[in-house]
């Protein structure tokens, strides 16, 4: 286990290396508005043809609106590139530095993916309060207990992205180059994380599976606890759920850790 | 006291064969076949603590994975290793505090920070307390003279100076053994004398145990009495580096690339031809004699000329081919 001053440590460096980009991170974000413009005149579009459309799909014209304006700004947030990262680090032996090191290779990429969410966040906080206001005409303006609640679960949902991508990036210590395996995966994830679209939109089979399965917890979840569309009860069980999938994700990550590091031993970096 | 013992260390990997071509490729999906390497094979030596020993072979003779496996890394196949009495394997923290693998090719470094905000990290890692590790850096930071570096962020300094901060990294926390895999591979000059210095140092001062690979001769004849040949796997000497190159450190070679062919007698009369390829010769030369024999090529057709240290794999070849080499188990 690491100690706290080095986690503390680690997290503190974290921090000034994003400071680094602090500038692109803010400008990326700004651009945002034309996406979110898009999506604004789509679903007006979309509702204004079909004077009924709110019915059928679940959503107020503003709660569909604000559900993809989220889903973008989450992405942000949430996303990780963890997979990709130690997958490299796999092929390339880069991974000789953990093994030699009392260092964990987890708490080492975890605190820095904290740290790092943390500083994009702070960055982001001003940017995102801009947009939301200046488009707060088509977006719904939440409770302060929905918006307490979607600020809980998604930080439930950085932990439990980052579990689940850094597995697949295990993956690595089997198939080895694992780009096509990644990529495939990752294109499943985003169809029922609901990163691409509300999963209210999908078969209500697929729903029902998908509440039990830990993707919809990454998006559809906290945006829905956002814009209003989850009850106390479903919040209460949600966030239940996701708490156990984050804990088994990370046995399921030890396990395949110590595996791996077992065969990497075996066979050479 | 012993600081590291191998007996009878072994590693053989299983590495998939694949045959050129597209066809190929597709088979290998279904049925992929192993060859079985054999990257070292029964190796046994022993080190005394405050040794500087240089592990020398050619590309693919077993250096790194030897160094793999003493580091923890990798598992042997059979065999055991003892290094102040652990089994680097099993990974145990305090053999981990004990130890640092410094690679030349590697970067273990913040990229967008100084070097100084790393080093912090590592005091941090290694439990290293305030006052040995401000006295260990600004030594170590005076040695390799790179007071001015410590605010630079990695990616501004060059390979020589991020080289220097990579070892600093490596020696902060006052390791007991310390395996360096081509330190100073790719530096110019004034760098590798300085990293030279730098391990002589920390070998006589704090006696730290040193296991050293390196392309250029001239670091193993500076810094190691001991050398341990491998090739493909196997332990071919272990002894004196002065008994196998004591008559390599005044020579030197020169490559001339020439425009249309010449006796080999004239060749001869400027020096010892070691190699030659068509068009392609290269020529050994005593240190003392360059002078003269550049002067002799100008009245030859040269196209080019290149004038190098004698690489190991050559001394290792030379050896062997002059049975100077005894295999001592």
């Amino acid at each position: 286990m690491m100690g706290v001053s080095t986690i503390r440590r680690i997290f503190t460096t974290e921090l000034q290396q994003q400071a680094v980009r602090k500038v692109d991170v803010i400008i990326g974000f700004f651009f945002l508005w034309v996406p979110i413009l898009l999506h604004i005149f789509l679903w007006q579009a979309v509702y204004d043809i079909n004077g009924n459309a709110g019915s059928q799909l679940g959503y107020t014209l503003p709660q569909m609106i604000t559900y993809f304006v989220l889903t973008l700004m989450c992405q942000r947030l949430v996303g990780v590139q963890i997979h990709r990262l130690l997958n490299h680090q796999i092929i390339q032996g880069d991974l000789n530095r953990f093994m030699v090191q009392p260092l964990s290779h987890l708490g080492f990429h975890y605190t820095r993916n904290a740290a790092e969410k943390f500083s994009q966040f702070t960055y982001l906080l001003v940017p995102a309060a801009v947009l939301l206001l200046v488009f707060r005409e088509n977006i719904v303006t939440p409770t302060v207990v929905n918006a307490a609640l979607f600020a809980l679960a998604l930080l439930l949902s950085i932990a439990l992205n980052f579990l689940i991508y850094y597995a697949l990036g295990l993956l690595g210590f089997w198939f080895g180059r694992a780009n096509q395996i990644m990529m495939f995966a990752t294109a499943l994830i985003s169809l029922i994380d609901g990163s691409r679209f509300p999963l209210s939109l999908l078969p209500t089979v697929i729903q029902e599976v998908s509440w039990y399965l830990p993707f919809q917890y990454i998006f559809y979840f906290p945006i829905r606890i956002f814009i209003g569309a989850e009850t106390p009860e479903t919040i209460r069980n949600g966030l239940l759920i996701e708490t156990v999938w984050i804990v088994i994700f990370y046995v399921l990550v030890r396990i395949f850790w110590s595996r791996g590091l077992k065969r990497f031993g075996a066979f050479g970096g | 006291m012993t600081a590291i013992d191998v007996r009878n260390l072994t590693k053989h990997y299983k590495v998939p064969i694949k045959q050129p071509g597209l066809l190929a490729s597709v088979k290998s999906l279904f049925s992929q076949e192993y060859e079985e390497k054999h990257a070292v094979e029964q190796m046994s030596f022993q080190i005394e603590a405050g040794e500087i020993v240089g592990l020398l072979g050619s590309n693919g003779a077993g250096k790194t994975t030897m160094m793999k496996m003493l580091s923890g890394i990798l598992h042997p196949t059979s065999g055991t290793c003892s290094v102040l009495g652990y089994t680097p394997w099993e990974r145990k923290q305090e053999f981990q505090k004990s130890i640092a693998m410094i690679m030349g090719q590697k970067n273990s470094l913040w990229w967008d920070l100084p070097a100084a905000d790393s080093f912090l990290l590592n005091k941090e890692i290694y439990d290293i307390p305030d006052k040995d590790y401000h006295e260990t850096l600004n030594h170590m930071v005076e040695i390799l003279d790179v007071k001015r570096l410590l605010t630079t962020p990695v990616r501004n300094l060059s390979l020589g100076e991020r080289m220097k901060m990579e070892i600093i990294a490596g020696f902060l926390h006052q390791p007991k053994v310390v395996f360096l895999d081509e330190p100073t591979i790719g530096l110019d000059l004034t760098s590798q004398y300085a990293i030279r210095d730098f391990i002589r140092t920390m070998n006589s001062q704090r006696k730290v145990t040193i296991i050293l690979t390196s392309h250029y001769m001239a670091d193993i004849q500076e810094l190691c009495k001991r050398v341990i040949i491998v090739n493909k796997g196997t332990k071919l000497y272990d002894g004196q580096l002065s008994h196998v190159a004591e008559d390599f450190s005044d020579v030197k070679l020169i490559s001339i690339d020439l425009e249309r062919d010449v006796e080999d007698a004239v060749l001869a009369s400027i020096g010892e031809v070691v190699g030659r390829d068509v068009l392609k010769v290269t020529l050994q030369v005593p240190r003392n004699e360059i002078p003269q024999a550049i002067a002799k090529l100008g009245s030859l057709p040269v196209v080019d000329v290149n004038i190098s240290e004698i690489p190991i794999d050559r001394v290792i070849e030379r050896t062997l081919a002059e049975g100077k080499v005894r295999v001592n188990q």
